[in-house]
């Protein structure tokens, strides 16, 4: 890896072609686990994700000439490679929302290194926190997977990943006013379902008769 | 005066338009209800950044990098015959023919000098044994029958091993002990299937802890389950 730092990502592809390992070495650890970290977020399942990232790199090594240097660089290429496996995997998965949020979270099947257990590192606190906290990432979990897909990959780019709404638009390949109108909707879609599950209809009420406000409670300023 | 649409299309923007944020403020001392709906706004990012923070360590588990490599390793050109095959089968013609020759020519016209009949011929092997065969070393070598490729006993070594460690049954081992690695790696069964290891189907789906035996060029040669 520390022999090739900074070949074009074109040439690394011809050396991978050739069977170089370490030109595979470098594209593979750049990119990797963003790539899992995508499809596990818009999953849900780690041995999907693992199987997502994997038929990535075997699409990028059977066909190495499909990427075009000068169409992008070779993180989006890749990405959107994921992101049509990921559509593949809804398609042939029927889509399961979890009822129950907590389920995920006891479910046997998310190992240690799977999405859920993951919230369990904040072992040194205080149970009764850490069960609170542990309920709340469940839900939240639960909410963002039971977004529509191209919501749901939205809050995981912008909200999850953290990028900007122009590099979340490029890799979508979408204006970036869809971006934010999906982003808005998918906030209000996690609101609701949150309030939902934790049962705290909107402060509003509460609020606005302690303010002095019951007169215009509920009530839109148009 | 901003209305409640308006308010909500800015949402959690708020900062990123500091040209319409005073007055943004003055809708949100104004409106409950918006405010209410920006702080659940905002506890929800506040959890969606947790949760990020709790997922960005996952890492795809090391065996799909294995399993990768493996491909490009096959990806490799396999190296130029110096002779097409034509050539070796008129070479061993060739040689067949020489020693064919060789010895009819050396029996001379009288036919060959007797032998030991076939029946003595057949015994010879068990009856008497042949000298031992001297070892590259200058050693005597202990008689290998069948011929073993020398790689193979060091795996077949480590397999009888205390340590545990089992050879992958395509593992053409190609290191020295001292030169390779162990990575411990955590998988589901099924992944052992992808190693060439047989697997319990109704386990398949169990996680379990590895250690892979990683020879100098980066192959996996051995595996070890941890209890």
């Amino acid at each position: 890896m520390s022999r090739t730092p900074h070949l074009r990502e074109d040439e690394l592809l011809r050396r991978i072609a050739r069977g170089d390992e370490e030109a595979f070495a470098q594209v593979y650890r750049t990119n990797h686990a963003k790539l899992y970290r995508f499809a596990l977020r818009m999953t849900g399942d780690p041995p999907a994700a693992e199987e997502i990232v994997q038929d990535v790199f075997m699409i990028l090594l059977r066909e190495p000439g499909r990427f075009d240097a000068s169409r992008g660089p070779l993180a989006a290429y890749l990405f959107g490679i994921a992101r049509n496996r990921v559509r593949k995997h809804f398609e042939r998965v029927p889509r399961e929302v979890p009822l129950e949020p907590e389920a995920m979270s006891d479910s046997p099947g998310n190992g240690s290194s799977g999405y859920a257990a993951s919230s369990n590192r904040a072992h040194l606190q205080a149970p009764g926190v850490l069960a609170e906290q542990s309920q709340r990432a469940a839900q939240v979990r639960a909410a963002v997977l039971s977004l529509p897909p191209e919501f749901r990959e939205t809050v995981v780019l912008c909200e999850l990943e953290e990028l900007s709404y122009e590099e979340t638009a490029r890799l979508l390949e979408c204006p970036i006013g869809t971006v934010r109108s999906r982003l808005h909707r998918a906030r209000a879609l996690l609101l609701a379902k949150l309030e939902m599950w934790r049962n705290t209809p909107r402060q509003s009420a509460a609020n606005g008769a302690a303010a002095g406000f019951a007169g215009k409670t509920g009530e839109r300023q148009r | 005066m901003m209305t409640c649409d308006e308010f909500e299309a800015l949402g959690l923007d708020l900062n990123r338009n500091p040209a319409r944020r005073a007055e943004a403020e003055e809708h949100l001392g104004s409106c409950a209800r918006c405010a209410a709906w920006l702080e659940s706004c905002q506890e929800l990012r506040a959890d969606l950044r947790a949760l990020a923070r709790e997922t960005e360590i996952l890492e795809t588990p090391m065996v799909v990098e294995l399993a990768l490599r493996e491909v490009v390793r096959a990806q490799r050109p396999q190296p130029r015959q110096w002779m097409p095959k034509w050539a070796w089968g008129l070479t061993a013609a060739t040689v067949v023919a020489l020693i064919t020759w060789l010895s009819w020519s050396l029996a001379g016209p009288m036919g060959p000098t007797p032998g030991p009949s076939a029946t003595q011929v057949a015994e010879t092997p068990s009856t008497r044994p042949s000298p031992a065969p001297v070892g590259l070393n200058g050693g005597v070598a202990a008689p290998v029958t069948p011929a073993r490729h020398p790689a193979a006993e060091n795996v077949a070594a480590l397999t009888a091993a205390d340590d545990g460690f089992v050879a992958l049954p395509y593992a053409v081992p190609s290191f020295a002990e001292d030169d390779s690695s162990v990575v411990r790696v955590r998988m589901q069964r099924a992944g052992l299937g992808a190693l060439g290891l047989p697997v319990n189907e109704e386990r398949a789906g169990e996680w379990v802890m590895v250690d892979l035996l990683v020879g100098v060029d980066g192959e996996a040669q051995a595996v070890r389950l941890l209890r």
